[in-house]
């Protein structure tokens, strides 16, 4: 069968185009009227229980959950996504059982300590305890992994706020999608949740959603991040700071080689590494046996390849793992003059190079879409030093197989905020940080009543 | 040439730049690929590892990697028109940019050198080529453009008047378009012997800003459009049209306007890292050019999802040159760009008949998807 490629991408861009134009707000005014609406409505979502909001998630999770409901949704994020069917749907599941009943008490268990402190007072030591939402939500979601979207809505409505979320141009679909499951099931939550487009270049338009807003929750690049940082101090406005992130692991010591090639593979495949929480590099212990760790690396790639292809909807995405790949090879093998060795498929499917030394940075860039760059290390101090001159400000997830506790405490300490087992670095426990952060604390204030101590 | 035993040739020029070009022995040697075993029939030169053309790109900091000779004895580096602001550069011996102007003339029909007046669409080919010129390892560089320019004077100019609308201008170029109008109004209604060459984007803006201002003209029959260097996509070198030029669109304006046959409509495609350049002729029923793949070359186009050759009429995708000529200085015996084309027949061009390749070219792989919350990290680059 001959695919039509630049056919495909243009009504691709069509449709995309067609969601924007459903979104899109291009004035102030429009914007300014979106947010009076949503603050007139303040003290009404402040009285809907939590128990009301779980149930409405748990309920919108199950609707996702089900393939009858969601296939056409994965048919078009997979579009967007350049991903295959079957990795969108792997992925997709992972993120709305996280929105199941159990999971996401646990999430308000774990970050608050308990289930009914947003909706009244809790005894404490000293009298009571009682959570209160901030105000306005502003959901600032710039080029991301779907991921954070059902996170951040989530807890935006659960802390009881009222939410105005904004998409990216390049993905505007699955958090409309979503937004409008959540009405499905209940129609009031349009009092409290509103989804928006606009150019990122308008920058009035931006200023005055900060302006009027009680709270920035920031998602994504590091330039808009910025321009975000800015307004809210210039605004005085409380700002939720998901930068993008990079994650990578170590592989310090291995029981079965197998098992944990298998899944570093894994970790690899999902979110074809675009993702904050994806292994971009993995440093291997000298002792181990490396040539072994990866070529059982690239055969488990192979084999993940026929499990969740890859989608191949654009020309790009192969050209440019090969250009990359090539790049990276001479640059290692020659200009540097170091033994490199390369385990790859002979298309695009996965790419590992097995290096001698630690990667430039730039070559950190090119790590997407199954490409892993294998760094041997001596000593677990020099990983230490090239993250903390490195990746200091981008770090979020290691994925570690060892028993050096000290080594974990020395890595948090520079800035890690997540370390799970390989296989387990896309499957986050509930309630743990994202990147440090809780966000159901972030989104509230905790207030206190001592007039009866 | 025409005789030429390509496979032969290209095995020796393989099997010579394996030997001498370490980058390229190394992306063999990952690919568990020696020529000298593995080259013996002309099938398998679907086997042969091509090289990307961006690893030639000033940025990337390893053409001086990809050379199979040592840099004093090149003639000059040869430049491209750096769209992306990010030139590729390869060096060439004396002998290879003689090549080009061989494979040049040995086409020469299709593009009818034999006209007599010629209206250029780029500076004079010594202009071009000297354009921001500057010493690496003590050797020039030129632009490529200039080089086929020079080639192209050479032929053209032999059989009348020549006449460049391109002058330098606050380091860049500026059009003439008074010379551009007396030539037309020179030619009008004539129906002389004359030709219009040079770049797409110029001679479809300069037709663009005519219009409207004038009445359409009756060059005639006798008049060929000879386009080269690329800029479909709306985009060349500092010139940005903001729209893809759709070819059918270009070549139906063009001859409305200018009143000449779509069938005179030739175009030239090639690029940098490449020897031998491809000539295609206006299909009105294709809507597009179709190219001819010479006997002194080859054009595999790949899948783009396995990489694999495809072979069917219609199949798009990557494409990658073979080169048996030409590539004695550098790594460009087995090139693969990042442009697409479809094929068009393996045989036999469908509309004059020649016994060729015949492909038509897609257009630059375009460079963008949704992109996720992990990281890229911001590095400064010279460029």
């Amino acid at each position: 069968m001959t695919i039509d490629y630049i056919s495909t991408e243009m009504l691709l861009e069509k449709e995309i185009d067609t969601y924007k134009q459903e979104l899109l707000i291009t004035t102030e005014k429009d914007i300014e009227s979106k947010l009076q609406k949503l603050k007139e409505n303040k003290t009404k979502v402040h009285d809907i229980t939590t128990e009301k909001t779980i149930d409405v998630l748990d309920k919108c999770a199950k609707l996702w959950l089900n393939k009858e409901y969601s296939r056409k949704h994965i048919e078009m994020l997979s579009k967007i996504t350049n991903q295959s069917y079957e990795l969108v749907s792997y992925e997709l599941e992972g993120t709305m059982k996280m929105l199941l009943r159990e999971n996401i008490e646990k999430t308000i268990l774990e970050e608050i300590g308990d289930l009914g402190v947003m909706d009244h007072w809790i005894e404490t030591s000293y009298g009571k305890v009682h959570r209160q939402p901030r105000g306005i939500l502003f959901h600032n979601v710039s080029g991301n992994a779907l991921v954070v979207i059902p996170v951040s809505i989530s807890m935006g409505l659960l802390s009881k706020n009222c939410n105005i979320v904004k998409v990216s141009a390049d993905e505007p679909y699955f958090a409309y999608m979503f937004y409008k499951s959540l009405c499905e099931i209940d129609e009031s939550i349009k009092d409290r949740l509103s989804v928006v487009y606009f150019d990122s270049s308008n920058e009035n338009i931006y200023e005055t959603v900060v302006k009027q807003s009680d709270c920035v929750v920031h998602w994504g690049g590091e330039y808009s991040g910025k321009i975000m940082a800015e307004l809210c101090a210039k605004h005085k406005t409380h700002l939720v700071m998901h930068g993008a992130k990079i994650s990578f692991e170590v592989i310090d010591k291995v029981d079965d080689m197998n098992m944990v090639s298998e899944n570093v593979a894994r970790d690899i495949v999902s979110w074809e590494q675009k993702a904050c929480l994806s292994p971009r590099m993995v440093f291997v212990n000298k002792n181990l046996d490396l040539n072994d760790f990866a070529e059982k690396l690239s055969k488990s790639l192979n084999f993940l390849s026929e499990v969740f292809p890859k989608a191949y909807l654009n020309a790009w995405n192969s050209v440019k793992t090969i250009q990359d790949r090539q790049y990276c090879l001479i640059k290692y093998g020659i200009n540097k003059g170091e033994k490199v060795k390369l385990y790859s498929s002979f298309n695009a499917d996965y790419t590992v190079i097995l290096e001698e030394s630690f990667p430039d940075k730039e070559d950190i860039n090119r790590c997407f879409n199954r490409f892993v760059l294998v760094c041997p290390y001596e000593n677990k101090n020099d990983i230490c030093e090239y993250v903390e001159e490195n990746l200091k400000d981008y770090l979020q997830t290691m994925g570690y197989s060892g028993d050096d506790e000290k080594f974990i405490e020395d890595m948090t300490l520079i800035g890690v905020s997540i370390v799970t087992k390989p296989g387990d670095m896309s499957a986050h426990c509930p309630g743990t940080s994202h990147d440090g952060l809780h966000n159901l604390q972030e989104m509230t204030y905790v207030v206190s009543s001592q007039i009866d101590c | 040439m025409e005789n030429c035993n390509f496979f032969k040739d290209f095995k020796t020029n393989i099997i010579r730049q394996y030997e001498d070009c370490d980058a390229y022995k190394l992306l063999c040697s990952s690919q568990n690929y020696d020529p000298i075993k593995e080259l013996e029939v002309e099938d398998d030169m679907e086997k042969v590892p091509f090289i990307t053309t961006t690893l030639f790109k000033k940025s990337a900091n390893m053409y001086t990697n990809l050379l199979t000779t040592k840099p004093e004895n090149l003639e000059k580096w040869t430049v491209s028109s750096s769209t992306s602001g990010d030139p590729s550069i390869v060096g060439r011996t004396k002998e290879d940019i003689l090549q080009i102007k061989k494979f040049v003339k040995l086409q020469q029909k299709i593009l009818d050198p034999s006209s007599k007046y010629t209206c250029v669409f780029f500076p004079e080919p010594e202009v071009m080529r000297k354009h921001k010129s500057i010493k690496i390892l003590d050797k020039p560089t030129e632009s490529y453009i200039g080089n086929f320019l020079n080639v192209f004077s050479d032929l053209f100019s032999y059989n009348g008047n020549i006449s460049f609308l391109l002058q330098p201008y606050e380091g860049e170029f500026s059009i003439s378009m008074d010379k551009f109008v007396e030539f037309l109004n020179e030619h009008n209604k004539k129906n002389n012997h004359i030709s219009l060459r040079g770049s797409t984007l110029l001679l479809y803006n300069a037709i663009e800003s005519l219009k409207g201002k004038m009445e359409p003209f009756e060059l005639g029959d006798k008049c060929i459009v000879h386009t080269g260097g690329g800029g479909w996509d709306g985009k060349k070198g500092t010139i940005n049209l903001g729209i893809k030029l759709e070819r059918s669109d270009f070549v139906e304006e063009v001859s409305s306007f200018l009143g000449i046959p779509e069938e005179n409509f030739v175009d030239t495609y090639s690029f940098t890292e490449n020897s031998f350049p491809i000539n295609g002729h206006y299909s009105k029923k294709h809507k597009n050019y179709l190219f001819h793949v010479p006997s002194w070359g080859r054009v595999i186009i790949r899948d783009i999802k396995t990489l694999e050759p495809l072979h069917k009429e219609g199949e798009r995708g990557l494409i990658q040159m073979l080169n048996a000529y030409g590539t004695s200085s550098y790594a460009g015996a087995s090139i693969m760009v990042d442009d697409m084309a479809e094929i068009v027949s393996e045989e036999r061009c469908p509309e004059c008949g020649e016994e060729v390749m015949t492909i038509k070219i897609i257009g630059r792989v375009k460079g963008s998807e949704a992109k996720g919350c992990g990281a890229t990290l911001n590095v400064k680059e010279e460029v």
